[in-house]
């Protein structure tokens, strides 16, 4: 078993350096993290505001009766955007935090769950939601101008 | 746009009011009103005839085509 190994004496024993995935709990005095922590929970906090909001206007128009309203077609683009940014904040918090965390060894700040594909997969059908009520409200109103 | 409504002189001419015709045809004034002023994407045969039926017309009458 090995214990206590030096770091950089990491290729006496392996080909390849090793990878440890684990929680880092930031220190105190390093401040640059902590702030690019709380300003990256800040902006998330501030998207889901959003995405919230877009969402309750979206069931208020259902719930009246009245779902194909034109403007819900640029809420759920909205949406759509929203979802990219949040992974764009989260990419950007990754890059950051890798820069600017206080350790001696070197790590890769790890904050999304997924990657990108399952993003954009959720991107497009928000706007593909967005083409089908587009279609739906030209029809709602081609409807209320035939007598 | 390039289809033409009659239905002000139709009326005119049998004495009527919109708010009778209306209630005659089973349309509802608003909608008439947008029929009127030519406001309106598409009429439905089924109020073309009710309102040839209660204006005693052709749809010819009620409509004309303009380059």
């Amino acid at each position: 078993m090995l214990t206590n190994l030096e770091i950089g004496e990491e290729s006496r024993y392996f080909d390849a350096a090793p990878t440890v995935t684990a929680p880092i709990l930031l220190d105190r005095e390093d401040t640059d993290s902590r702030i690019v922590g709380v300003l990256g929970v800040l902006s998330l906090l501030a998207l889901a505001w959003v995405a919230l909001l877009q969402l309750r206007r979206i069931v208020r128009s259902a719930r009246d009766g009245d779902p194909f309203d034109p403007r819900n077609v640029a809420r759920f683009r909205w949406l759509a955007a929203t979802v990219l940014v949040a992974r764009l904040v989260l990419e950007a918090g990754e890059r950051i935090l890798t820069r600017t965390l206080d350790v001696d060894i070197p790590v890769e700040a790890s904050l999304a769950q997924t990657g990108w594909l399952p993003v954009f997969g959720a991107a497009l059908g928000l706007l593909a939601l967005s083409e089908i009520f587009r279609a739906g409200s030209e029809l709602r109103a081609f409807e209320q101008e035939t007598v | 746009m390039p289809i033409e409504v009659h239905l002000d002189k139709l009326l005119t001419d049998r004495e009527m009011t919109l708010t009778e015709l209306s209630s005659q045809v089973g349309i509802t004034l608003a909608n008439l009103s947008i029929f009127k002023t030519g406001k309106a994407r598409a009429i439905r045969f089924s109020t073309l005839e009710a309102i040839c039926e209660a204006l005693d017309c052709q749809p010819a009458d009620l409509l004309t085509y303009r380059r």
